[in-house]
């Protein structure tokens, strides 16, 4: 299900040479001695695939209990909906069949691994996704995400708790499809229209 | 000793296409310039251990003409793609502007 598409036609470009940059005034520059040099001609193949469809929820956490062990609770809710995923389908959706990923702002949601900080915020957001084959799979196991997200115990806790701060009610927004880039290449065609498809239409004719 | 976010003029990142994570330290005058040079702070072994990319992967450059210092390493994620949250790469530099440059 690749779509793939011939995107940026070139021919020759200005590059290397001798250059020089001189500050005309505020907002123009001067630049010397560039180069104009053919180069074999090329194309440009830019391509996506799909990869399913997503649904996420918004919401947050503000116990600072919860805080402090957000990787072992996020953990522990991991493990408990693909549990529920495995009883409540019936073993028709495998582990494959879907990715489940929390964002969490305010500790690593935007650097994840990179990040550098360990200390999160008082507060913190957290975006949970689904992807999956199909809209209404992604939406049905962000479904079984809600409960554990709002109730899963902590020891500093005894008795029930509501652990996680829904945004909206409902709390599931459905993305629609989700696209990820796959093809990034330059194309040397012997013959440039090799490359592309040609429909020749007369117009007008002999009257 | 003081941190690149007080030398530099700019710092920044960008996607550059979608597979690659290209980053901007840009400086006002040559001083400053010739100090994070010297500083031996801005290499390919720093970047590869800040972003845990092999050190082969980084690509770096010092233009003085610009007074600037590129960096460029294959995107963590490829843009888009499942767990990607910085669909264009503009907030992944942060953790630079803490380099102690002498």
């Amino acid at each position: 299900m690749l779509q793939q598409q011939p995107s940026v036609l070139a021919k020759a470009v200005f590059t290397e040479g001798v250059r020089t940059y001189e500050q005309v005034d505020d907002i123009s520059v001067r630049v010397r001695g560039s180069a104009f040099r053919e180069k074999p001609f090329t194309v440009k193949l830019e391509g996506a695939e799909p990869l399913g469809f997503q649904s996420i929820m918004i919401g947050g956490v503000r116990d600072p209990y919860i805080i402090r062990q957000l990787d072992d609770w996020l953990g522990k809710i991991t493990a408990y909906v693909n549990q529920s995923v495995a009883r409540v389908l019936n073993g028709e959706v495998g582990p494959d069949d879907y990715k489940l990923l929390f964002h969490v702002y305010g500790k690593n949601a935007i650097m994840g691994d990179l990040e550098p900080k360990t200390n999160p915020a008082h507060e913190v957001c957290i975006v949970t996704e689904v992807t999956a084959h199909t809209q209404e799979l992604a939406t049905q196991i962000l479904k079984l995400c809600r409960q554990p997200l709002l109730h899963a115990p902590i020891p500093e806790w005894k008795g029930a708790i509501t652990g996680f701060a829904c945004l909206h009610n409902p709390a599931e927004i459905e993305r629609g499809p989700l696209w990820r880039f796959n093809l990034n290449h330059v194309a040397q065609p012997d013959d440039w229209r090799e490359m592309f498809r040609f429909e020749i239409v007369e117009i007008g004719g002999n009257r | 000793m003081r941190p690149l976010s007080e030398i530099a003029s700019l710092i920044r990142s960008k996607n550059a296409g979608p597979f690659v994570l290209t980053f901007d330290i840009m400086m006002a005058n040559e001083a400053d310039f010739d100090r994070v040079v010297a500083s031996g702070q801005l290499t390919a072994a720093q970047f590869a251990r800040m972003y845990r990319c092999p050190v082969q992967s980084v690509r770096c450059f010092e233009c003085r003409n610009a007074l600037a210092f590129k960096f460029s390493i294959p995107r963590p994620v490829t843009q888009g793609d499942i767990g990607d949250a910085d669909m264009h790469g503009g907030q992944q530099f942060a953790p630079l502007m803490e380099i102690m440059i002498p």
